[in-house]
């Protein structure tokens, strides 16, 4: 059992790992109907509906923890209220854009979601071996798309520096601690992330140089998962329309 | 009486694998009956599965068919893996065309092809056309195949 004074703060944490996911599986399903190929838009529903099942799992540990309706979080929270990093929220752009993002968020999952195997709060340790299983195989996709972009063509090198340009700085976000994350990381709940960022960028910078891709220095990191940009209130205006229009549907 | 509502769920098939049933799968943990009260307790393959509701629905209509006034479904959070499935369950998946999941320490390693058993195969995809799954194309007599993904 977790100590009392460690819930409210694995709460604030499962919401954030939660909210990433939610975030970023809405952003992946946009390119349903519209990927470059067929295998591709197979390959991305997929994405989409592990990033959406790991939402789910989260959200149900947090329900375990404090009672919360998965749905209603998901379905009646407004944009403020949301604990994304900007790095999911951000329009899905071009298709290297889009596979960018996804090895930078993949790779990332894959390092902490090791360490949270080891969790002392059984529950999260399961959540994180079952989840890991799973994004074994999107690091496997997406390493290999920005390698294939950044030793393609003239053109797909030069979108994909474009989008990691752009998107490398907010990837630091991941890494920045919640005000609760101290007693939570001292109790073995969960991993330090401060301590996973040095061999983050080490190992994607290798993957990243190996693709002929140069990460840049420097860039706005935003302060806290409380900062959004204007593009989360679309998304969720898109997302949350059919359940705002009728709350009481029993099924859709 | 807890043999038959076994014997129920032996019924209940993978709507996305249909020539598996969930026991054979090892997506069943448990089984208690209390009275006509029924309780299951179960563990879905991949987290983001769109079967699930289905298998949810399938499961409850089996046990009441079997006698069951009440059943309870418990969503079990520990993973599953692909060890857990029955040896009958990998031969019927290569029946079914599907190169059955390698052994775990293998895992990251190709499959041989299910059609003439060449270990020349490609990976063509990670993602096939349901989560389980991977899409690969044998270079020796060209069948292009699912794979079930070793996890």
């Amino acid at each position: 059992m977790l100590e009392a004074y460690l819930k409210d703060a694995l709460v604030a944490r499962i919401t954030a790992w939660a909210d990433d996911e939610l975030i970023l599986a809405q952003r992946l399903s946009e390119w349903v109907g519209h990927a470059p190929i067929l295998e591709e838009d197979i390959a991305i529903a997929n994405l989409a509906q592990d990033e959406l099942g790991h939402t789910k799992v989260w959200l149900g540990l947090r329900q375990e923890l404090d009672g919360a309706d998965p749905d209603r979080l998901v379905y009646f929270r407004d944009p403020l209220e949301f604990q994304n990093a900007v790095l999911v929220e951000l329009p899905k752009g071009d298709w290297a854009f889009t596979m960018v993002r996804q090895y930078l968020f993949d790779a990332y999952e894959n390092l902490w979601l090791k360490e949270a195997t080891q969790s002392a709060y059984a529950p999260l340790a399961e959540a994180a071996s079952r989840l890991l299983k799973e994004e074994r195989f999107h690091l496997k996709h997406s390493s290999l798309w920005v390698e294939r972009l950044g030793q393609g063509t003239e053109e797909s090198h030069r979108r994909a520096q474009e989008a990691l340009e752009t998107l490398f700085p907010y990837v630091r976000q991941l890494f920045q601690p919640l005000p609760g994350d101290e007693a939570l990381v001292e109790a073995g709940v969960v991993p330090d992330l401060r301590a996973l960022e040095a061999p983050y960028l080490e190992e994607v910078t290798a993957h990243l140089v190996r693709s002929g891709l140069r990460p840049p220095e420097g860039g706005y990191v935003p302060k806290s998962r409380q900062e959004h940009t204007e593009y989360l209130w679309s998304l969720l205006a898109e997302m949350q329309s059919v359940a705002r229009w009728d709350p009481e549907a029993q099924a859709w | 009486m807890v043999e038959r509502y076994w014997e129920a769920l032996k019924g209940v098939k993978d709507p996305e694998i249909p020539v598996l049933n969930i026991v054979e799968m090892g997506m069943v943990l448990g089984v208690e009956a209390e009275g006509e009260k029924v309780r299951v307790r179960f563990r879905p393959t991949f987290s983001g599965c769109p079967a699930l509701r289905l298998i949810h629905q399938e499961i409850e209509k089996a046990l009441r068919e079997a006698g069951a006034k009440e059943v309870e479904v418990v969503e079990a959070r520990a993973p599953w893996s692909t060890e857990d499935l029955a040896e009958e369950a990998r031969r019927k998946l290569l029946g079914y065309g599907v190169a059955p999941p390698l052994p775990l320490p293998l895992a990251g390693k190709d499959p041989p092809c299910p059609r003439c058993g060449s270990q020349e195969v490609v990976l063509k995809n990670t993602f096939g056309a349901t989560l389980c799954k991977m899409l690969y194309q044998c270079a020796a007599c060209g069948e292009v195949f699912e794979a079930f993904k070793t996890v």
